[in-house]
């Protein structure tokens, strides 16, 4: 069976349509993933333009509207301060988005550099930087970044410093695997005739064959990345009480637990964005790993 | 290899990886802040100077940084984790004062897990492309994306609040008096002292937690299942399974499963962090009084100490719990057996 899917993969091959016709085939396969990136879209541009459409300002206080349920002023009603949810959801996307983007750029490029020069130096080396990562991996990763945030301090950039430090272990991982096996292609060893410095080799000849996955990896990770995020906030690891961060919204709604509008639309918002990011995580995936696509 | 050989092999990887977490734990709690001292004294402490003189003299800290870590160790292996700022007693007692609580809600936690992501994997991966295996994977997928205090808050207010038909946070009902202590886990002591009625309270309010608990582990489960059983269902040896004339029932559950577990088994004990990790955003939202409530307590009101031993144990349970899983390696994998 094997035989003839790859012999009719290879017809496939040699027809050779264009990128875009391919990417638009996956995407007709693939809705979801497709509404995944029209909701990502869409809160990236509500995060740039959040204060010229937010109706209130995220931290006037309004006592004498408080803990309002949703109505024609308040769409999503009113916190325990008159604060505007609606507002609140739309500026905290300010904060979730790079929050999270952040977390996996420098995460990932840590992880990329170290599983990169541990493949690349391997002996001595390598062996030291794997068994770091082992001790990394040992903790489980949130129970870690609360660990750091709480010693450096809780704030918004300290949890994302601290999710940072614990998210590069896996990226190292898998690019020491990539550049295990990229190492020994001919084109390598034919830089390394050519006189290239052993940096150059790295940077330049191995480390742009190793970047796809990497960044498969990442895409993957955003949503995690964000849920991180949002439950180091709602422990009072991320930034101060009054902010419109969505977790730490959650947190305090949990206090007016019958004013079910307060955590609610927050709440939403967050898994609006994950399932959105693991939308296209997921078919990302499935469209490169055959095996899963069951043809 | 037989049995002892492969069990002394994987705990001589696992003791370096313990004390390099104690390394890492001194580490961040003396070289990151600032003042270990003001991280760790209540802040009217910082103006008496016998307390802080008292204070650096039982960790060291005057003497060199490796000096330092010695004495931490020492007092580790006292089970000595300093003192909490919020309240004022030992965080090992502390700790393991609330542990038992916790053990009962992770325990039931992991086996409805378990069974639900198990059980919903095997439906996808059965019944692929039905309509049973869209609903499997919608229910793993929000397990995925709902962030775990959103799904308990939900779970809370629907089936405590509106419909009455789950217990309410806390472990017992405030007219119910908890069973003589023996464990500490309210189940079991109540079924050791016979007493049934405070054993179903006490069950009750255990299975909301539990179930939000286990639905947000099974969804992990539930794809590395479904993914794996799939993967093995294509194989040779489930066609010859078949051909030879073997039941269905038997193919999959004695040939397909049996040959998909090892991924999954690996899977469930890297979910063990999450159930860690789950255990305080539930506890915080159920009011229920273990290990995670006292970390988010914690952490809302930087208790340092604790927050810091509460990490150090969960690591600890974390690689435990791995260590467990890899001894189980030696009875699914027959490949070990021979190499």
């Amino acid at each position: 069976m094997s035989s003839i899917s790859s012999i009719s993969s290879s017809t496939r091959e040699f027809e050779s349509p264009s990128r875009t016709k391919q990417a638009l085939y996956h995407l007709r396969r693939n809705p979801l993933v497709l509404l995944g990136l029209i909701s990502v879209i869409l809160w990236t541009i509500i995060a740039f333009i959040a204060p010229d459409i937010a109706p209130f300002e995220p931290l006037k206080q309004d006592l004498v509207n408080r803990l309002q349920a949703p109505n024609a002023q308040f769409a999503m009603g009113s916190d325990e301060l008159g604060r505007d949810i609606f507002s609140r959801v739309l500026w905290g996307s300010r904060i979730t988005i790079p929050a999270g983007l952040a977390v996996i750029i420098i995460g990932s490029t840590i992880g990329v550099i170290i599983g990169a020069i541990a493949g690349y130096a391997g002996g001595i080396v390598d062996e030291l930087l794997m068994r770091l990562t082992e001790l990394f991996m040992a903790f489980p990763f949130i129970i870690l970044a609360m660990a750091v945030t709480a010693a450096l301090g809780p704030d918004i950039q300290n949890a994302v410093i601290a999710l940072s430090v614990v998210w590069w272990p896996r990226y190292a991982r898998v690019l020491r695997g990539l550049v295990l096996e990229v190492k020994s292609q001919e084109y390598v060893e034919a830089a390394h005739s050519a006189g290239a410095s052993g940096f150059y080799v790295l940077f330049r000849t191995i480390l742009p064959n190793c970047i796809a996955p990497a960044l498969i990896l990442a895409t993957l990770d955003i949503g995690t990345a964000i849920i991180s995020f949002a439950a180091l906030s709602f422990i009072g690891l991320g930034p101060e009480p009054s902010s419109p961060e969505w977790g730490r919204m959650v947190s305090i709604g949990i206090d007016f637990f019958d004013q079910w509008w307060m955590w609610l639309f927050p709440g939403f918002a967050i898994a609006s964005l994950v399932m959105a990011f693991n939308f296209i995580g997921d078919g990302l995936r499935d469209i490169l790993d055959p095996r899963l696509r069951g043809e | 290899m037989n049995f002892f050989q492969y069990f002394i092999r994987r705990a001589l990887l696992v003791a370096p990886l313990l004390l390099g977490i104690t390394v890492m734990a001194f580490l961040i709690a003396n070289l990151i802040p600032a003042d270990p001292t003001i991280a760790n004294l209540p802040p009217n402490a910082l103006n008496d100077e016998d307390t802080i003189a008292a204070f650096r003299k039982k960790w060291g800290l005057d003497k060199p940084l490796h000096e330092q870590y010695l004495t931490y160790l020492g007092n580790l292996l006292q089970g000595d984790l300093g003192t909490s700022i919020k309240t004022r007693k030992p965080v090992g007692e502390d700790i393991s004062r609330r542990l038992p609580a916790t053990i009962e809600l992770a325990t039931l936690g992991i086996i409805f897990g378990i069974a639900l992501g198990v059980g919903l994997g095997l439906v996808s991966a059965i019944w692929k492309d039905s309509l049973a295996d869209y609903a499997a994977r919608i229910i793993a997928f929000i397990g995925i994306s709902f962030p775990v205090f959103l799904l308990a808050l939900i779970f809370l207010t629907v089936f405590y609040a509106q419909m009455r038909i789950a217990a309410g946070p806390g472990r017992l009902d405030i007219i119910m008096r908890p069973p003589p202590t023996v464990t500490g886990m309210f189940t079991i002591d109540a079924l050791l002292a016979g007493d049934l009625k405070t054993f179903k309270n006490a069950f009750d309010h255990l299975v909301l937690p539990a179930s939000t608990l286990a639905l947000y582990i099974s969804a992990i489960i539930s794809r590395i299942t479904r993914s794996s059983l799939l993967e093995v269902l294509n194989q040779d040896y489930m066609r010859t399974a078949r051909a030879k004339g073997l039941r269905e029932r038997y193919v999959i559950g004695f040939h397909g499963l049996r040959n998909s577990l090892i991924p999954v088994v690996t899977v469930i004990g890297l979910s063990y962090g999450n159930l860690l990790v789950g255990s305080i955003l539930i506890e915080s939202i159920f009011a229920y009084p273990g290990i995670g409530f006292y970390m988010f307590r914690a952490s809302t009101s930087q208790d340092f100490p604790a927050i810091m031993g509460v990490s150090l144990l969960f690591a600890f349970i974390y690689v435990g719990v791995n260590f467990v899983v890899d001894i189980l390696y030696f009875f699914l994998d027959p490949r070990i057996r021979v190499a």
